[in-house]
């Protein structure tokens, strides 16, 4: 595999991480959010834990979006899809529910998109040199 | 581990809650676009294709 190859795939696996990077660190974690964790403990993080009229905050994580009537896209049928994810993630339990969570959907369903666009790219090459 | 797992948690979150803001879009809409339509249609459209691909390969051996 060509080094050229490698830095693409490189790129292609820390891009949406560098996505999230770049969103998230033009503002600061000024805010204390307390609701979503069981124990009492207290994390940092960049949108408050407030309800606020005009743009979703974590108020709309946890209890539930005070927006919804502005819904788009999750209306049903997509809506049941994302509360069937949430409820096969365990959102009962909180700390089972975080680590679902960052299991699944930052690491192994990205993982899984990567290996296929991966497996894809390199059968095309050898399919294009094999008919060459 | 729950130390290393919680803040990794309230980041992404953060991003998806500040992403649905910047593209003036619900929070619940912004996780519907990606965790039910994008991501298992690039799933679906990849594993497709790779199947193709894998059905030719094996056609032209």
């Amino acid at each position: 595999m060509s080094i050229k190859r490698l830095l693409f795939y490189l790129l292609l696996l820390t891009s949406p991480f560098l996505l999230m990077v770049v969103v998230n660190e033009t503002t600061k974690p000024k805010y204390q959010v307390h609701d979503i964790f069981e124990k009492g403990d207290v994390e940092w993080a960049r949108n408050p834990e407030y309800s606020l009229p005009d743009k979703c905050t974590w108020h709309c994580h946890t209890p539930g979006c005070s927006h919804h009537n502005n819904n788009v896209i999750s209306r049903w049928p997509v809506d049941t899809l994302r509360r069937m994810i949430i409820d096969s993630l365990g959102v009962s339990n909180g700390d089972t529910y975080q680590t679902n969570n960052v299991l699944f959907l930052v690491i192994l369903w990205p993982v899984l998109m990567f290996g296929l666009v991966v497996a894809n790219v390199e059968l095309f090459i050898r399919n294009r040199k094999k008919n060459a | 581990m729950k130390e290393l797992i919680t803040p990794i948690y309230v980041y992404c979150t953060d991003f998806c809650i500040t992403s649905a803001n910047l593209m003036n879009i619900t929070y619940e809409d912004f996780c519907a676009l990606v965790f039910c339509v994008l991501w298992p249609l690039i799933t679906l459209g990849l594993s497709l294709t790779l199947i193709i691909q894998l059905r030719q390969r094996f056609k032209n051996k």
